[in-house]
């Protein structure tokens, strides 16, 4: 069994490879990517990942691993492995505006554009999950910040953890949640 | 509902009414004459760019490029690294198969393009991709996924499919008869490319029949590809041989035109004797034509989608059966935007009002009121249209592989791949450009064009963009392009082959559009010269010509006006607008007969050009036949019924001639309504006594405008004309050669002072004015005199005066009172 975390990019799936590492789940990372001012505390990545559209093989040897894979990707992981995924969700404003701040360069003109596509990854990837009966939580980001108890207890349930939910809930920081859409 | 209509619509990509015409003539296309003599039938206007994906895509939904998400041959493929031909999930609105299967219709379509992969709709649909040959005979010649719906029908539909190397030599020799004892031939690129259009065509052809025969249906859509394919290998042999044709190339491919229409005709013939003919509506339509005259270009650009330049600006189309009008006649002012709209209130169907087409009630036997709908994009149902999630914009969704590179999340594409992808992205967009240009959007356009050019700098973008800029009057913006496409094009001068690596559209497009910028700044002296330069290099080029005879016709040469019109019908005599041009030059001339020729010509290529119609009337009530000069008048403020003049003119018929004085208050009552009051205008044919006569029409205590700017202002009257709304009673100089751009809201006084030229031939010296002044002078004034009897003759919504300084000096007291008493309201 792999689990993968996915989402869209600044959906905070680094986050939630955080709480697996607090777990002391198996993560499958070769930390090539290294940490930066937008993920503190580390990208928790496989250089593999970036060319999974054209070849997966490396999925074979991860088996009891948990691996980040973002969302319009994990459409194209090896059917023939079993799996389960944990889906990152996010307000679609704050990711284009995350992301903006990530590549540094003005998006505005596109960010309809943006959200659109993003709309339309999510929506793709949680078919391909139920289309191939993979067993998947969705998990809010703004939701598993501002009121970590009920989603974590989710997490907990949905992983077999039995690490206590109050060890998960010193992972979340509150000062990490940098891009919030002004209410 | 009603019962439901059963139709049939046949696409022939690129037929063309002159090869047709002939070939009718000659007996040559029995099944498509018989279609036309008990239907009716037409020109088919394009859209621009004229590609067929994005045409065919219009054809079938009634939208233009910019909303129907089809903008050229080619998108990305999902990995977003290579390209592939534009697939059926990007169209971005329902194609008329879709608004039928939600409404219960069982449909068919073969080929259409783009199709694939097929849709899912109730009934057969075999995509664009099912007649190519990929592999050679011997090999197993799998169909790409997709290319049939329902899936369980693409063994059987494997049968149909006739391979290139199926064809035997008996089947080719129409098309080239020297293949017979030219073995070499056979060989030849051209050969095989015939072969392959033919195979291509009798695939498309199986299919359609065994779908027409074996299934139920209620609509059905079949899209042949191969006239235009051929006429692209060959319309260059097609007689007669223009001298740069070789010989033997002309002798060996001259019958290949007209073989693939013979074809074609019998592929028509076997069509519709399997479909009830009583019952059913039959469309069969061309999405552009294709250049089969003197106007064959004898060079194709080398860029994108450079062969276009062989299409002709109208197709075919004609539509038989039931309800359609069944005496042969023909109808006018057809796009291919109005099929989906038309075909659906023939259908007894809602027409949405956000498409961009019209019902052509032209066709109808009876008319009947359209059914409107907002909108079908938001009708609920079961369309037969692919998964939402399928259906995505491949150029959006490269934007956003591409932003997932940039985060680090994908490997980065490689550079060269996708500058391919770039490049085409950008000629996608400026085909939508142009679509947005030929439909009149220009700021969309322009956004998309200033884009593009400054990322790229190709030379055919920044020529649009000064095209865009100067038809929005952005003159100098227009000039600055013009500048810096002139300075890179000295550039390249010294490389190999500069016109290909600039991406250039046509030689000498700089100086067309310096000419055409310097005429919209109302400087023809200076537009004029290169305009006719460049015309000795590019002899039939029939937009230049008719460029040109507007210049003259502005300017009131009309006899070189009309000598430019005639150039430009020699090129091509359907155009309504040289037709118009050229009545209306002869109009001037007096030439009533003759002019009243022209426009009834004009009328019939176009019958919706409403000034057509309204010069027809102005000459019927010159040959003093006001009957038939109401019925022009009524039927230009038909088409446009803001057409102030023509309410003008009814009303003087009806209350001058026909002493009818309800219907001339009727029209006054309509004339009201758009009239902005009067203005009064002063005017002479040379500047001589104009102060004069302005100061004694001050002394008798009325205003003359003394706007320091009056001058200029009435020089560019041709550009603005809102500074007349704010005239008030005051008098207003205009020079005579600004008159006719005086705008139709106004009822007019003139008063038109006359010197002494107009009144005697001899001076008060009792010299003869011709030996006072240089023929030069005499020449002009007497041009500028008829310009301003010309303007006078032309218009319905003035009153004149006629003034001249020696008679006001002469008799003050008299001419005082006359001027009063024409100024009294």
């Amino acid at each position: 069994m792999i689990t993968l975390v996915t989402g869209i990019p600044r959906s905070g799936t680094s986050l939630m490879m955080q709480l697996f590492k607090a777990a002391n789940a198996s993560i499958a990372t070769d930390s090539i990517r290294e940490e930066d001012e937008n993920n503190p505390n580390g990208y928790f990545e496989l250089e593999a990942v970036k060319g999974i559209v054209k070849n997966n093989t490396f999925l074979k040897e991860l088996d009891g691993k948990a691996i980040k894979i973002v969302a319009p990707l994990v459409t194209f992981i090896d059917l023939s492995l079993e799996y389960r995924v944990v889906f990152m969700l996010r307000d679609l404003d704050e990711v284009v505006q995350s992301q903006e701040k990530m590549v540094g360069k003005d998006q505005q003109d596109q960010k309809e554009k943006f959200k659109t596509m993003y709309a339309l990854h999510i929506e793709k990837s949680r078919q391909f999950l139920l289309g191939n009966q993979i067993p998947f939580i969705e998990i809010q980001h703004r939701e598993l910040l501002q009121n970590p108890d009920i989603s974590l207890q989710r997490l907990i349930d949905f992983c077999g953890w039995e690490t206590p939910l109050e060890k998960l809930k010193s992972v979340i920081d509150d000062s990490l949640y940098r891009n919030r859409k002004e209410s | 509902m009603s019962e439901k209509k059963k139709v049939l619509v046949i696409g022939w990509d690129a037929a063309e009414w002159k090869v047709i015409m002939p070939l009718i003539q000659q007996g040559k296309m029995p099944a498509f004459a018989r279609l036309m003599s008990r239907g009716v039938h037409g020109k088919l206007q394009t859209l621009d760019p004229p590609l067929s994906p994005m045409l065919w895509t219009s054809i079938a939904t009634g939208f233009r490029a910019d909303t129907h998400g089809i903008g050229g041959f080619i998108e990305p493929t999902p990995d977003g690294e290579n390209l592939r031909p534009v697939t059926s999930t990007s169209r971005k609105v329902k194609a008329i198969w879709n608004i039928l299967n939600q409404e219960g219709y069982k449909s068919n379509v073969v080929a259409w393009w783009p199709s694939n992969p097929a849709e899912p709709i109730n009934g057969v649909m075999v995509s664009n991709l099912y007649q190519i040959a990929t592999k050679p005979l011997n090999e197993e010649w799998e169909m790409p996924k997709g290319t049939v719906h329902p899936e369980e029908l693409t063994e059987s539909m494997k049968a149909f499919r006739i391979h290139p190397h199926q064809i035997n030599l008996d089947q080719v020799l129409p098309f080239i008869p020297n293949l017979k004892d030219n073995i070499p031939l056979r060989s030849d690129q051209r050969t095989s490319n015939v072969i392959k259009n033919m195979a291509n065509a009798g695939t498309i052809h199986s299919a359609s029949c065994h779908l027409l025969e074996k299934s139920d249906w209620d609509f059905m859509a079949i899209y042949h590809d191969a006239i235009d394919h051929f006429s692209h290998v060959a319309m260059r042999y097609f007689p007669p041989r223009r001298p740069e044709i070789p010989e033997q190339d002309f002798n060996d491919f001259q019958h290949v035109v007209e073989a693939a229409y013979m074809l074609h005709d019998r592929m028509l013939a076997r069509m519709m004797s399997l479909i009830d003919e009583e019952n059913t509506t039959v469309l069969l339509i061309s999405d552009h034509g294709f250049h089969c005259d003197h106007q064959r270009p004898l060079y194709i650009p080398k860029e994108p989608s450079g062969p276009a330049v062989e299409h002709s600006p109208y197709g075919v189309f004609v539509m038989a059966g039931p309800g359609i009008k069944n005496d042969g006649r023909q109808i006018s002012g057809l796009s291919v935007l109005d099929i989906t709209p038309t075909l659906l209130h023939h259908m007894e169907l809602p027409v949405g009002k956000d498409m961009e087409g019209k019902v052509l009630h032209a066709c109808f036997e009876k008319a009947r009121e359209v059914n409107w709908i907002e909108s079908w994009e938001q009708v609920p149902g079961d369309a037969g249209m692919h998964d939402s999630l399928l259906r995505e914009d491949p150029w959006a969704a490269q934007e956003a592989l591409q932003q997932l590179v940039e985060l680090g999340y994908i490997d980065a594409l490689d550079d060269d791949k996708l500058l391919q992808v770039e490049k085409s992205k950008r000629e996608n967009e400026y085909y939508i450009a142009r679509n947005l240009l030929n439909a009149g959007k220009f700021v969309p356009a322009i956004d998309i064009l200033e884009r593009i050019y400054s990322e790229s700098k190709v030379q055919r973008y920044g020529q649009r963009l000064a095209f865009a800029y100067l038809t929005k009057r952005q003159y100098r913006k227009s000039m600055l392009i013009l500048t810096e496409l002139r300075e890179q094009n000295e550039k390249s001068q010294n490389t190999e082959d500069a016109y290909d690596k600039l991406g250039m559209e046509q030689p000498m497009y700089l100086d067309y559009l310096e000419g055409l910028i310097l005429l919209a700044m109302n400087k023809p002296h200076l537009s004029l010269p290169k305009l006719l330069k460049i015309q000795e290099k590019n002899p039939y080029n029939f937009q230049l010509a008719l460029n040109i005879a507007q210049i003259f016709l502005q300017r009131k040469k009309y006899d070189l006006a009309e000598k430019q019109f005639i150039r430009a019908l020699n090129i091509d005599d359907s155009h309504a607008r040289a037709h118009h041009g050229l009545g209306l030059s002869l109009l001037r001339r007096g030439e009533l007969n003759l002019a009243i020729e022209e426009f009834l010509i004009a009328i019939d290529y176009d019958f919706f050009f409403h000034r057509a119609h309204y010069h027809l009337g102005e000459a019927l009530v010159r040959q003093e036949l006001y009957e038939d000069a109401i019925q022009a008048f009524e039927v230009n403020l038909r088409i446009a019924p803001k057409n102030v003049k023509s309410h003008k003119w009814l009303c003087e018929i009806y209350r001058d001639y026909l002493t009818d004085e309800t219907k001339a208050s009727l029209h006054e009552q309509q004339l009201e309504k758009f009239m902005k009051g009067e203005r009064i205008i002063c005017t002479e044919a040379i500047a001589k006594d104009q102060e004069k006569v302005l100061s004694f029409i001050e002394s008798l205590g009325y205003s003359i405008n003394k706007d320091p700017k009056l001058k200029e202002k009435a020089e560019n009257l041709f550009q603005n004309a809102s500074w007349l709304e704010d005239l008030g009673e005051q008098i207003v100089f205009i020079p005579s050669h600004s008159l006719s751009f005086l705008p139709d809201h106004f009822h007019y006084k003139l008063l038109y002072v006359q010197s002494e030229l107009d009144l005697s031939p001899k001076n008060q010296k009792g010299e003869s004015m011709s030996s006072v002044l240089s023929t030069k002078k005499l020449t002009h004034f007497e041009q500028e005199r008829a310009k301003i009897e010309a303007w006078m003759e032309s218009q319905a919504n003035l009153s004149t005066v006629y003034l001249s300084y020696p008679e006001i000096e002469q008799n003050q007291e008299e001419q005082g009172f006359i001027l009063e008493n024409f100024l009294k309201k």
